[in-house]
C-alpha cells in the first residue's frame, strides 16, 4: 500500500516517551523526600557541597524536559528581585504570571525546582509546604 | 522591563585610529536619543568581584541624535531583477525545478514574479502542505493545487505550464528520492508523483523582481519578502511559453530541454576555493543572474546527490542546491545612523558607543586596534572575535531541550535573555537551529548581538566571551601593564608578521573558532621567538571560515564529533566559503595541543575547582612561575566564576594529540562534579564514568613549555582562569602567578629553554 499523506503517519516515538516518562518518574517518586528538598534549597548548584546521588539523579531528568512550557528563573533586577516565568516558543514572550518575588537567585533557582517537580507529579502540596 | 529598547551595531569588530566606523540605530520609541564614546574595562557585575567599570572618553562623539525605528529583512532568499518584464509569464511560461521542503505545512514562496498585497503576478508556493501555482490579476487570484501533499526533506521534480493564450496550466510533481538524498530511501513505497490540470486567467504584471524563497511583500516597500521558505531548491530554469507533454517528461527524468529564457544554476561558480559570492549565475545566456539575500546556505547536496562523493568541490554537478530558511540573516542592512571617525590619538583597547535614551542604554562594542605605523605595547591581547560571532545572539537554554541538561544547573535568565527570545529579527549564533531543525552555520556582525554587551551574564549562569575577557582587561589595567588589543580579524587578516610587533601575545578566555592563517600565525610567531600565555580553554577548537567578500560574516560548520550543537548532514561539512573541511581542528591534524600544548577535554558549568601542583611545579627552571606562591598552596580554589579558576571549560595536555614532548604539566585542577563530562571527541564507546567524579581527563593542566628561539607557551587551560584575578583585591595565587608569567614573557631578554 503506497504511502501518500505525511499527515497519516506519526511519530511513534512519543508512546516509547510516555511509557520511559512513567517509569522514570516512578523510580524517581521515592528519592524526592523532604531531605532532598533541603539539600537543593541549601545549595541548588551543588558549589558548596557537592549534591548527593539522589538528588543528581532527579535534577538529571529535570534538566532534560522540553523547552516549550519550561519553568526559569528571571532576574527582574539582578541580585535583588527574582520571579519564575515560564519559557514559550522563539518569538513568543514568556510567560510571566504574577507570583511570589526572591530577594535571591538561591531562592528563586529552588523555586523553579519545586515547579518542575510539581509539575511532572514528583511533589504534592504536603511536601511542598514542609 | 527595558525589552523594548534602543539597539544598535556597527559595521565591523576592529577599527584604526583615524578611520570611520559605521553605526546603525533603532528604536521602537520617538524621540532623541545621546551618545558617547566609553573605554571598557569590567564589566561582570558580580557583587563579589570589582563591579561594571568603564571610562569616558572626554568630548569624543557626543552627541544628541533623532531615533528612528528600523526594518529588518530576515530570510534567505534570490532576488532576480527583471525590469522588462521578460519573466512575467505574459506570453506564458514553463517553469521546472527540483524542491525539498523541510516545512511545507507553511504557506511558503517558491519562485514567482508575485506581489502579495496587491495579489498580483504569478508564483509557486506552497500551502497547506500542497504546491501551489497562483495566478493573481489584482483583484481575484485563481490556484492550480496539486492532489498530493509533499512529505518533508524529500526530493520531487516540479513542472508548471501556463499557456497564456488558452489559460491552460498544468503541475506536476514527479518523486526524484534516492537512497541518500532524502530523509528516508528506497524502502518507502511512496506514491508522491501527481499532476493537476485547468484554465487560469492570465496574471497581471507584478512591479516587483523574481524572488526564489519568498513573496515580495508589496509593490510599495521594495526589498520585503513575506512567506519566506525553508528547504532546499536546485536548478530553477524558466521558459517564456508553455511546455509540451514530451519536454514535460523529459525534465521530470532529468533532462534538459532547450530555449530557456533563464536557467539558473546554483553550483555555477563553484571553484576549489568554495563559492562565497552572492551572485547566482543564469547559465542560459540572457543574463538573467540573482542575487541572494542573508546568506542562503550554500554547497549542498542537490537532488542527484549520490553520496558516493562528500565534498562539493569534487562533484558540484551533484552540489546543485540551495538551502534556505526563513529565519537567516547575513546584515539587518539599517540605514547609516553615524559614521564616526576615530581620533587618531585614541589607545588601542576594547570601546562602545553608548546610546542612551530615556532610562534604556545600549553599548556598542568595537575594538581599536593600533595603526600600522603606531608605537606597539610589548604586550599584545588578542580578543576572540570569531568566537564573539560564533557565539553571537546564542539562545541555547531557550530553544535546545538539552541545555540545561549540558550546564548541569537551573539557569536564570535575564533581560537580554528575554529579548532575544522575542526579537527573532536579530538572528541566531552557530548554537541555534534554524526553524526547520538545520544549525544555523553562518554569524554576522551587523546586527544588534545582545550578548556582546560588557555586563550581559551569559545564559550559562555565568559572564562568557567578551564579558568575560573583560576580567582580564581589567586585570591588565589595574595592574598597570601597557597592553594593546588586537582581533581574530586582524590575526587572520595580517597573520605572524602582526604577532611579531609584541614580545608576548596572550589569548583571553575563550577563543574556540579559528582559521587556518590564525593557527598559522601562532605557530610561526612561537617558533620565532614569540611568546604566548592561554589564559582560556577550549581555543582553536572549531574550523571557521571568513567570508572573502563579507568579512563580517564567518562559517562554521559542526561536524562528526566534538562538544557541539549540531552536526552538518552527510556531504555537507565542506564549508562553502573556503572549500576547506569543517569540523574539529582535531580532526585536520590541528589539535591545539600542537600550539599551546593543551587542548579541550571537559566541560563542567556548574561548579569550578582549584589546582593541585605536581612535580614539575617544582622544575627550578621555571621556578619563578611559583615565585610567591608556596609548595602546598591550591592555586585558585576561589573566583567569580562559579567559585573557582578552574570551570566552565577545560583543556589538558596530551603528547599523542601533539604535545611538545618537553612541556611541563605544573599543576592540574582537581574536585569537578557529577556535571562535568569528559568531551564526545574522547569517549569513543559510550560508557559510565565520563564525569568529573571518576573520570581522570576532566581536569585543566597548567602547562609549561619553551620553543626554539626563546619562544614560550604557557597554558592555564580554564575559561574561568580569569574570573579569579580579582579576588582578595587582585592579590591571590592566581594572579600573582599570571603576573609572574606576564612580567618575565614581556621582559627584555632571553627566556631559559626547557627541554
Amino acid at each position: 500500500m503506497p504511502l501518500r499523506d505525511p499527515a497519516d503517519y506519526r511519530d511513534k516515538t512519543a508512546d516509547w516517551m510516555e511509557f520511559f516518562a512513567r517509569r522514570r518518574r516512578a523510580a524517581l517518586r521515592p528519592l524526592v523526600t523532604p531531605t532532598l528538598l533541603a539539600e537543593h534549597a541549601e545549595d541548588p548548584r551543588g558549589g558548596d557541597t557537592p549534591h548527593g546521588h539522589a538528588l543528581q539523579d532527579v535534577l538529571n531528568y529535570v534538566h532534560n524536559l522540553p523547552t516549550d512550557g519550561k519553568s526559569f528563573a528571571y532576574a527582574e533586577q539582578p541580585g535583588a528581585r527574582y520571579r519564575v516565568g515560564i519559557l514559550r516558543a522563539r518569538g513568543t514572550a514568556p510567560l510571566l504570571p504574577a507570583g511570589p518575588a526572591y530577594a535571591s537567585e538561591r531562592e528563586a533557582v529552588h523555586a523553579v525546582f519545586l515547579e518542575r517537580l510539581r509539575s511532572l507529579g514528583l511533589l504534592d502540596a504536603g511536601e511542598a509546604a514542609r | 522591563m527595558k525589552r523594548a529598547q534602543i539597539r544598535g551595531y556597527c559595521d565591523r569588530p576592529n577599527v584604526r585610529p583615524g578611520e570611520r566606523l559605521d553605526f546603525f540605530v533603532s528604536s521602537p520609541r520617538a524621540g532623541t536619543y545621546r551618545t558617547r564614546l566609553v573605554r571598557l574595562v569590567h564589566g561582570d557585575r558580580n557583587p563579589a568581584g570589582p563591579g561594571y567599570k568603564d571610562v569616558e572618553i572626554p568630548g569624543v562623539w557626543c552627541g544628541e541624535h533623532q531615533a528612528s525605528c528600523q526594518y529588518t529583512q530576515v530570510g534567505a532568499h534570490v532576488r532576480v531583477d527583471d525590469p522588462g518584464a521578460a519573466l512575467s509569464a505574459r506570453e506564458g511560461l514553463g517553469l521546472h525545478l527540483h524542491l525539498w521542503a523541510t516545512l511545507p505545512h507553511k504557506r511558503q514562496g517558491v519562485i514567482g514574479r508575485w506581489s502579495d498585497t496587491e495579489q498580483r503576478g504569478w508564483a509557486l508556493a506552497l500551502e497547506n502542505g500542497h504546491l501551489v501555482f497562483l495566478c493573481g490579476d489584482g483583484q481575484h487570484v485563481a490556484r492550480l493545487v496539486s492532489p498530493r501533499p509533499l512529505f518533508p526533506e524529500v526530493w520531487y521534480s516540479v513542472v508548471v505550464s501556463f499557456d497564456a493564450g488558452s489559460g491552460a496550466a498544468s503541475l506536476s510533481q514527479v518523486v526524484t528520492l534516492n537512497s541518500v538524498n532524502s530523509r528516508f530511501g528506497r524502502m518507502v513505497d511512496l506514491d508522491g508523483d501527481a499532476a493537476v490540470a485547468g484554465v487560469l486567467p492570465a496574471p497581471a504584471g507584478a512591479e516587483v523582481p523574481l524572488l526564489m524563497a519568498g513573496l515580495a511583500a508589496s509593490e510599495a516597500t521594495p526589498g520585503r519578502v513575506v512567506a519566506l521558505y525553508n528547504g532546499k531548491l536546485d536548478g530553477p530554469s524558466y521558459f517564456p511559453r508553455p511546455l509540451q507533454a514530451a519536454e514535460v517528461a523529459s525534465l521530470h527524468a532529468g533532462g534538459r530541454v532547450p530555449g530557456a529564457r533563464a536557467q539558473w544554476d546554483f553550483a555555477a561558480g563553484i571553484t576549489r576555493h568554495g563559492i562565497a559570492g552572492d551572485a547566482v549565475q543564469d547559465t542560459s545566456g540572457h543574463g538573467f543572474h540573482g542575487l541572494c539575500i542573508n546568506q542562503p546556505d550554500r554547497a549542498m547536496t542537490g537532488w542527484n546527490w549520490d553520496g558516493r562523493e562528500e565534498h562539493f568541490v569534487h562533484c558540484p554537478e551533484q552540489y546543485g542546491a540551495v538551502w534556505f530558511h526563513e529565519d537567516s540573516l547575513d546584515d539587518c542592512r539599517w540605514q547609516r545612523s553615524l559614521s564616526l571617525e576615530v581620533p587618531r590619538d585614541l589607545p588601542s583597547g576594547a570601546y562602545a558607543l553608548e546610546l542612551r535614551q530615556d532610562d534604556t542604554t545600549d553599548r556598542v562594542p568595537f575594538f581599536v586596534v593600533p595603526g600600522a605605523d603606531a608605537r606597539r605595547a610589548r604586550i599584545a591581547l588578542v580578543l576572540p572575535t570569531f568566537s564573539y560571532l560564533a557565539y553571537a545572539n546564542s539562545q541555547v537554554l531557550l530553544n535546545a531541550a538539552g541545555g540545561q541538561a549540558v550546564m548541569g544547573v537551573l539557569t536564570t535568565l535575564d533581560d537580554i535573555d528575554l529579548e532575544l527570545n522575542e526579537t527573532p529579527e536579530f538572528g541566531c549564533s552557530t548554537y541555534d537551529y534554524h526553524r526547520d531543525g538545520r544549525g544555523f552555520q553562518y554569524s554576522s556582525w551587523r546586527r544588534p548581538i545582545l550578548n556582546l554587551r560588557p555586563d550581559y551574564r551569559h545564559e550559562f549562569g555565568s559572564v562568557w566571551q567578551f564579558p568575560a575577557d573583560l576580567h582580564l582587561v581589567d586585570w591588565l589595567t589595574v595592574k598597570g601593564f601597557d597592553f594593546d588589543v588586537l582581533t581574530d580579524h586582524d590575526v587572520h587578516a595580517e597573520g605572524a608578521a602582526l604577532l611579531r610587533h609584541y614580545a608576548v601575545v596572550i589569548s583571553p578566555s575563550h577563543a574556540e573558532y579559528s582559521s587556518w592563517q590564525m593557527l598559522d600565525a601562532y605557530e610561526q610567531y612561537f617558533t620565532g621567538g614569540g611568546r604566548g600565555m592561554y589564559l582560556g580553554a577550549n581555543g582553536f577548537y572549531w574550523v571557521a571560515s571568513q567570508h572573502p567578500d563579507k568579512p563580517w560574516l564567518i562559517e562554521v560548520r559542526k561536524g562528526e564529533s566534538g562538544d557541539q550543537a549540531w552536526r552538518a548532514r552527510p556531504g555537507e561539512l565542506f564549508h562553502g566559503t573556503t572549500g576547506e573541511r569543517g569540523g574539529l581542528w582535531r580532526h585536520r591534524a590541528r589539535a591545539p595541543q600542537k600550539i599551546w600544548g593543551t587542548g579541550y577535554t571537559a566541560h563542567g558549568l556548574d561548579v569550578s575547582a582549584g589546582y593541585h601542583q605536581l612535580p614539575d611545579a617544582r622544575d627550578p627552571r621555571i621556578a619563578w612561575i611559583f615565585e610567591g606562591i608556596g609548595p602546598a598552596e591550591v592555586i585558585g580554589d576561589f573566583g567569580l566564576v562559579n567559585g573557582g579558576a578552574s570551570g566552565l571549560e577545560m583543556d589538558r595536555i596530551d603528547y599523542s594529540l601533539g604535545t611538545p614532548p618537553n612541556t611541563l604539566l605544573l599543576a592540574s585542577s582537581h574536585g569537578h562534579t557529577a556535571s562535568a563530562m569528559l568531551v564526545p571527541e574522547d569517549q569513543y564507546f559510550a560508557y559510565p564514568g565520563i564525569t568529573g567524579r571518576d573520570n581522570p581527563l576532566v581536569r585543566a593542566d597548567i602547562a609549561y613549555l619553551t620553543t626554539r628561539h626563546g619562544g614560550a607557551v604557557f597554558s592555564t587551560s580554564s575559561m574561568a582562569w580569569c574570573g579569579s584575578l580579582s579576588h582578595n583585591g587582585y592579590v591571590n595565587n592566581v594572579s600573582r602567578m599570571t603576573e609572574n608569567v606576564l612580567t618575565r614573557f614581556a621582559a627584555e631578554g632571553d627566556i631559559e629553554e626547557v627541554v
